[in-house]
């Protein structure tokens, strides 16, 4: 028998251990610990307030009055509701913000959400009240990961707006700069 | 002639204290990194989750399993690595994930996506803002740490030297 064999042996043992270990260990914590990455199925639906704010000029495509909003809307459902008042939660990283961000939001990501640094921006929020989260359009997922957290945390009208931050900005709608510390 | 064999000064792992000391550096480095990454993740997993997904590269159930299983092999490491415990079976387990996760990263970038890196949840080491090469070299560095630990060993200081 090689000794430099079975020493190496051993240790590739251990190796396979140590993964065993890692494997149950993880196992065990995620069955005690929910974490999700999906939106559930449970729909979604507001009646578009298209009517409330018909003299207000979305040109292009007005929704029709009464359609049941899904969970993902478009650019002019977006702002019928942007019209109507309802708030909208910018779901961006700090990064991804200096370009400016839709008129009058909040800043609230998924993980400020599961951290619990974002209590204070979600209490601004009511959970009865349609919510319109966007990111930066595309294949964003923060938008999605942050309507997961909070239709977990009981809200449930909350609509993502898919095509997000760039088709907002570049329809000409309310934006405004990002406030930074020294921001004129 | 007749002088007995080898003087184990030739062996590496049992050279001077100053390869010792080496080796502990390593060891320290690339446990720290493991160990912060490991409790940043365990501290928010739902976070890691979202990082996770975002590769889409493995199935829901599967990226949930990920979500606890790595940072858990990576505080495992990181604890046996400090000691000085089964270093070599450690920082093989290292190099593994680290491969993995350079692989992992190169498949983001190959397919376009804009990711952030879950590495480290708010903390950034070398790197910041989406994932790029950048985090390609930070990993390669770390391996490199990791490969040489699993040529050397633990070095001389050690809770149970390998």
């Amino acid at each position: 028998m090689q000794p430099t064999n079975s020493v190496w042996g051993i240790r590739i043992a251990r190796a396979g251990l140590i993964t065993t270990t890692g494997i149950v260990a993880g196992a065990a914590h995620s069955w005690i610990v929910p974490v999700s990455v999906r939106l559930d199925a449970s729909p979604t639906v507001d009646v578009a307030p298209a009517q409330a704010s018909a003299g207000q000029g979305v040109a292009a495509a007005q929704p029709a009055p009464a359609e049941a909003l899904g969970a993902h809307i478009t650019l002019a459902q977006a702002k019928s509701l942007f019209d109507s008042g309802s708030i909208f939660v910018d779901a961006r990283e700090d990064h991804e913000r200096s370009v400016g961000t839709i008129a009058g939001s909040v800043h609230l990501t998924a993980s400020m959400v599961s951290s619990g640094t974002g209590a204070d921006a979600m209490a601004m929020l009511d959970p009865a009240q349609p919510v319109v989260i966007y990111c930066a359009g595309g294949t964003c997922d923060a938008s999605e990961n942050l309507a997961i957290l909070l239709r977990q945390a009981g809200f449930t009208r909350l609509h993502i707006f898919h095509d997000g931050f760039p088709a907002w900005k570049d329809a000409g709608f309310a934006v405004e700069p990002v406030a930074a510390e020294g921001g004129s | 002639m007749n002088a007995p064999v080898a003087p184990t000064s030739q062996q590496p792992g049992v050279r001077g204290i100053g390869w010792s000391l080496l080796l502990l550096v390593a060891r320290f480095a690339l446990a720290g990194v493991f160990l912060l990454a490991g409790f940043v993740k365990l501290s928010d997993p739902q976070s890691f989750a979202f990082s996770v997904k975002a590769f889409k590269i493995l199935p829901d159930h599967l990226a949930i399993l990920t979500t606890f299983v790595l940072p858990w092999l990576e505080a495992i490491c990181g604890v046996l690595l400090v000691l000085g415990i089964w270093t070599r079976s450690a920082a093989i387990v290292a190099s593994l994930q680290l491969a993995a996760f350079i692989a992992g990263i190169i498949s983001v970038l190959a397919r376009g996506l804009n990711v952030s890196c879950g590495c480290f949840g708010k903390f950034d080491l070398l790197c910041s803002g989406p994932l790029s090469i950048c985090n390609v070299g930070q990993n390669s560095l770390l391996l490199l740490l990791a490969i040489v630990l699993v040529a050397f060993g633990s070095g001389r200081i050690a809770v149970a030297r390998d």
